[in-house]
């Protein structure tokens, strides 16, 4: 359905209800498929009753603690965008963000260090500004490289890691990997990568067909939200409203990863993990899985430290803070699914090329 | 959910003045249930006590924003003769809002407890000889004084090879976890360690035996929460030493059930 065809199907947002058939499938299918999962397995043990209940005790912890530490930088993540939403117009975007596609995939990537936002504070404030008509490299470098390359990620590495290799190995390559990816994307038309509501209210350079519609379509939704009075009160409601849109994300990108947590022994796939190359892709299996906080997923990785090799360490503190189950979520808010699945898969080739060189070349 | 709009909720759902009130509803809801979790003082079992004041900037935060739909709510007013035109990305569906509510229903039908002994059946408990504990960097910050020392602080204390003296006496609180793979202990305390919040949650557990007179395995239960005091005793084999308990008691579960690094 995302592949679907290139042309635009003519202002989906006047077909109704059709939008929001597509996300909320997938994110029915996930809650069936984690509660499953975690009542399966529990049933299967010999102290069945008791156990499915400490199991069930278990999962609603961890989900309700990676729900309490998200909520947090989402909803700051949501305010920003509102603000943006009322106060950043399109002119501005253009102005500041370079045009030519190195600079601006470049200057994507280094944009954390205004915005110190963590994985579930970046996305929303991606998806507002894709709206205010930035470009798709800038946008994407940006969501794929501000977890870590912000001051208190680095420090929060520094403090587990010191200087060395694993710190500004860590920064270098985030960097690398979310320029070359923001780079790949410049090729593609915002159309075909990012779901027509992110688009709605941009006037995105490549559709000019489509431009008196958006223009349109732009002044039903302010006054939608309060006629022509714009204002502070207008910017908190529309912060709610993508709070709201992303929460049902990370909510069922928490649940998932609270199942996968009860479920999956982590012994298991770190005595499988060993070899140059299988530990670089159980480090990643095991950052994806997990879908810890960036600010602190320096301290877990050093838990690892002695198992694992630096190599391998990367797989963890590179690919982890890109993608993991929750903010894989989180993207398909703003993404066609394809693009997701191309945000994920390029992210780990890449950190797998870069982990295993270093295993295999570097060593230590 | 073509359904959606045919049934008489759907179509209810779909007036803007519904749908701002249902909203703003459910952001004070997540807010008041924050809140409550904050009063409650069952926070820390989900986030560490560093972030303490992030969930409460999310409190102010979600009920400010909750708040604002009341403006929307006046001036829905206007707009309800043209509701097809408000039909955009932000509506939510009914399964929407049950999937935001989830946290507030689990959070209420369930229990709020901090991890326990179930958490450990696929967790790694690093028992002080293993090498894959906290690093030496956090060590720097290890307490000198015997008697106030945690888990964790012997733990790493022994991870970086220091012995227990003769005179040192443990003063520990942990709950009983019987692990198969230590055999001259009876059991093994235990506590989480938690850096962030309780998704990133470690073990560390120091192997107890218990001096004649006490009560033995068969009166302990797993998951209880007990205070030990004793000394510990060269350990073979396994590098860590075994705490031998000379006291041993019951004790309610701490306020902060999990250690910090």
């Amino acid at each position: 359905m995302g592949q679907a065809s290139p042309l635009p199907q003519a202002a989906p947002e006047r077909t109704g209800t059709r939008w929001y058939g597509r996300p909320r499938w997938g994110i029915a299918a996930f809650l069936v498929f984690a509660l499953m999962v975690v009542v399966a397995s529990s049933i299967n043990t010999p102290q069945a009753r008791f156990f499915a209940a400490e199991r069930f005790q278990t999962f609603v912890t961890i989900f309700l603690s990676l729900f309490i530490e998200a909520a947090p930088f989402l909803i700051a993540g949501s305010i920003v965008s509102g603000f943006i939403a009322v106060y950043v117009d399109q002119g501005m975007v253009e102005r500041f963000i370079p045009n030519q596609p190195l600079l601006a995939a470049l200057a994507g990537a280094g944009l954390g260090f205004i915005f110190p936002v963590c994985e579930c504070g970046v996305v929303p404030v991606t998806r507002r500004l894709y709206g205010k008509g930035l470009p798709l490299p800038v946008g994407i470098a940006f969501l794929l490289a501000a977890p870590v390359i912000n001051p208190v990620v680095i420090f929060s590495t520094y403090a587990a890691f010191g200087w060395g290799p694993v710190l500004w190995g860590r920064v270098v390559f985030s960097m690398l990997v979310a320029f070359s990816v923001g780079l790949i994307f410049h090729l593609a038309r915002p159309r075909e990568i990012l779901l027509p509501e992110t688009l709605a209210v941009s006037d995105g350079r490549d559709d000019s067909d489509n431009h008196e519609q958006s223009d349109e379509y732009d002044r039903n939704h302010d006054h939608d939200h309060g006629g022509a009075r714009r204002g502070v009160w207008q910017a908190l409601v529309m912060a709610g409203d993508d709070f709201l849109d992303m929460g049902r994300y990370l909510i069922a990108g928490a649940m998932l990863a609270a199942a996968m947590q009860t479920v999956v022994p982590q012994s298991t796939l770190l005595t499988v993990g060993q070899g140059p190359i299988i530990s670089v892709f159980v480090m990643m299996a095991l950052a994806y899985i997990l879908s810890v906080c960036s600010t602190v997923d320096a301290f877990i990785a050093l838990a690892f430290s002695n198992a694992f090799t630096t190599g391998s360490l990367f797989g963890f503190l590179v690919f982890g803070p890109m993608v993991d189950i929750k903010s894989s979520l989180l993207f398909l808010g703003v993404f066609r699914r394809r693009t997701v699945l191309y945000l994920i898969l390029l992210p780990l080739a890449l950190v797998a090329v870069i982990g295993v060189f270093w295993n295999v070349q570097v060593g230590v | 959910m073509t359904q959606d709009s045919a049934t008489i909720t759907g179509r209810l759902l779909r007036l803007p003045k519904v749908q701002a009130a249902l909203k703003g509803l459910l952001l004070l809801g997540l807010g008041i249930f924050l809140f409550t979790r904050i009063t409650s003082g069952t926070l820390n079992y989900y986030i560490s006590q560093r972030f303490d004041w992030l969930a409460i900037a999310a409190v102010l935060g979600l009920i400010v924003v909750g708040l604002s739909y009341r403006r929307l709510l006046q001036e829905a007013d206007d707009t309800l003769a043209a509701p097809d035109d408000h039909d955009h990305s932000h509506a939510l569906s009914w399964s929407g809002f049950l999937l935001i509510s989830l946290p507030i229903i689990l959070g209420l039908l369930v229990p709020p407890r901090p991890l326990g002994v179930a958490a450990l059946q696929n967790r790694e408990l690093s028992i002080g000889g293993l090498d894959s504990v906290l690093p030496a960097a956090v060590g720097s910050s290890l307490v000198q004084e015997s008697s106030e020392r945690t888990i964790l602080d012997w733990v790493l204390a022994f991870h970086q090879g220091e012995r227990p003296a003769e005179t040192d006496t443990a003063d520990v609180v942990g709950f009983v976890y019987f692990d198969d793979a230590a055999d001259e202990a009876e059991f093994t305390l235990t506590r989480f360690v938690v850096g962030c919040c309780a998704a990133d949650a470690m073990a560390v557990g120091l192997p107890v035996s218990v001096a004649a007179g006490l009560p033995s395995e068969g009166a302990l239960e797993e998951g209880e929460w007990v205070r030990v005091v004793g000394q510990f005793a060269a350990s073979t084999g396994n590098n860590i030493p075994v705490l031998v308990a000379e006291r041993l008691e019951a004790v309610p579960e701490p306020n902060q059930p999990y250690l910090y690094p």
